[in-house]
């Protein structure tokens, strides 16, 4: 039998266990609800930031076809494209609320890992590593063709400190061309027949020279690659974004130089 | 009726300890079910906001891939429903290199805006600011 006593507190009691379950259901609700506005301020955001992105593709690809245009010369021409992938990127714009930011970068200036004959790689490798090391990093990288410049971090030989020390002279969008006007020293110097000579020619363009076929310059000289003195592919790398949000998109559009145009060879976009 | 649970020859201070005991009870269950019923409107007041704004990113974002397609109209700045007390407005302007800029904007029935911006190719006609007229 219950007594009067075991009855005393049972009001208090249940009434808590009530505001138990009352908490922990309006605490779910609660946040869910704010992790669906969260959800939905970063789809915001995103939206904002891929269409930011393509206003500065597109005003990278107008900014590039306006030099190409009003230039008539080869050498002028290599003159400008040199100056505008070397320039910083352009500045944030603003659009509306959003933001943009667009970079040009000659895809020629650097080494393709995947056209590349293997002794131009070795050359550039072994600037980083051993040469045995790199000979066997180039046959992996040759029998396993790499679809990211990321990727190379995960082939044998390789490494992270080495595909990081390499990436700003590889790629994977080039031709196979490499531009003597806007390669840097390393990859210069990983020509076959070139060697020490990168130094000069470097020191040379440093003096506002713009080097030729008519410099004495040979293509494709000891079955290296073929080289050239303007750009034929072009990446730009366009950031959007809206400001006080952390979400980035970014668009990676490579760019075919054909005559004074742009024709699109490739665009890739992901969210940072 | 807890007074019922006692005897009925209970002392009366007992009787009052259980009366007073549920008075409590009833005034924390409703100060604090209250505050909680006040988090929980909040909560689906946020839910429903989230699901408004959702609704106007979609139609933002329609609007903008029917303008880069061409399918609506560049050149008529009008504010048009476009369903569920949502209204859309697509309006150019001219930037700088050739472009245009075009905005999309999306007025919300609570009376909040959304807009989306993107640079698009201006043709080179002078004043033209037709779809055809601007290329993407």
């Amino acid at each position: 039998m219950v007594t009067r006593d075991a009855r005393r507190g049972v009001a208090l009691v249940v009434v808590l266990w009530l505001l138990v379950l009352l908490g922990a259901a309006a605490t779910e609700i609660a946040l869910r609800a704010r992790s669906e506005s969260q959800l939905v301020a970063t789809l915001r955001a995103r939206s904002v930031g891929r269409y930011a992105a393509e206003s500065g593709i597109l005003l990278g690809a107008a900014r590039v076809e306006a030099l190409l245009d009003s230039l008539r010369g080869p050498a002028e021409r290599a003159a400008a494209l040199r100056d505008e992938t070397h320039r910083s990127p352009i500045p944030e714009i603003a659009l509306g609320d959003a933001r943009c930011g667009v970079a040009v970068i000659d895809l020629n200036a650097r080494l393709d890992l995947n056209r590349t004959d293997a002794t131009t790689l070795r050359n550039l490798f072994s600037e980083f590593v051993p040469e045995s090391r790199a000979a066997d990093l180039v046959t992996s990288l040759k029998q396993e063709p790499v679809r990211r410049v990321e990727e190379l971090a995960r082939i044998p030989y390789a490494g992270d400190s080495l595909a990081l020390a390499v990436a700003p002279y590889v790629t994977v969008w080039s031709d196979g061309l490499v531009n003597v006007n806007s390669a840097s020293e390393p990859v210069l110097a990983a020509l076959p027949g070139i060697g020490a000579a990168a130094a000069t020619w470097v020191r040379r363009r440093e003096g506002g020279e713009i080097l030729t076929a008519a410099n004495g310059l040979r293509p494709g000289a000891a079955g290296g690659p073929l080289l050239t003195v303007m750009p034929t592919r072009l990446m730009l790398v366009s950031r959007g974004w809206q400001p006080g949000h952390p979400l980035t998109h970014e668009i990676d559009a490579v760019y075919v130089v054909l005559g004074q145009s742009l024709v699109l060879e490739s665009w890739e976009e992901r969210d940072r | 009726m807890s007074i019922r649970w006692l005897r009925p020859g209970a002392p009366a201070q007992a009787r009052g300890l259980v009366l007073l005991e549920v008075l409590v009870a009833l005034v924390v269950l409703s100060l604090v079910g209250l505050g909680y019923l006040q988090l929980i409107h909040q909560g689906h007041h946020l839910a429903a906001g989230s699901r408004e704004w959702l609704r106007a990113v979609e139609y933002a974002e329609d609007g903008m891939e029917q303008a880069k397609l061409g399918t609506l109209g560049l050149d008529d700045p009008a504010v048009r429903p476009v369903g569920e007390g949502f209204r859309r407005q697509i309006t150019t302007q001219p930037w700088q290199d050739g472009l245009a800029l075009v905005t999309v904007t999306v007025f919300l029935p609570s009376g909040a805006r959304f807009a989306l911006h993107r640079l698009a190719r201006r043709a080179r006609t002078p004043g033209a600011r037709a779809v055809s007229d601007t290329q993407w």
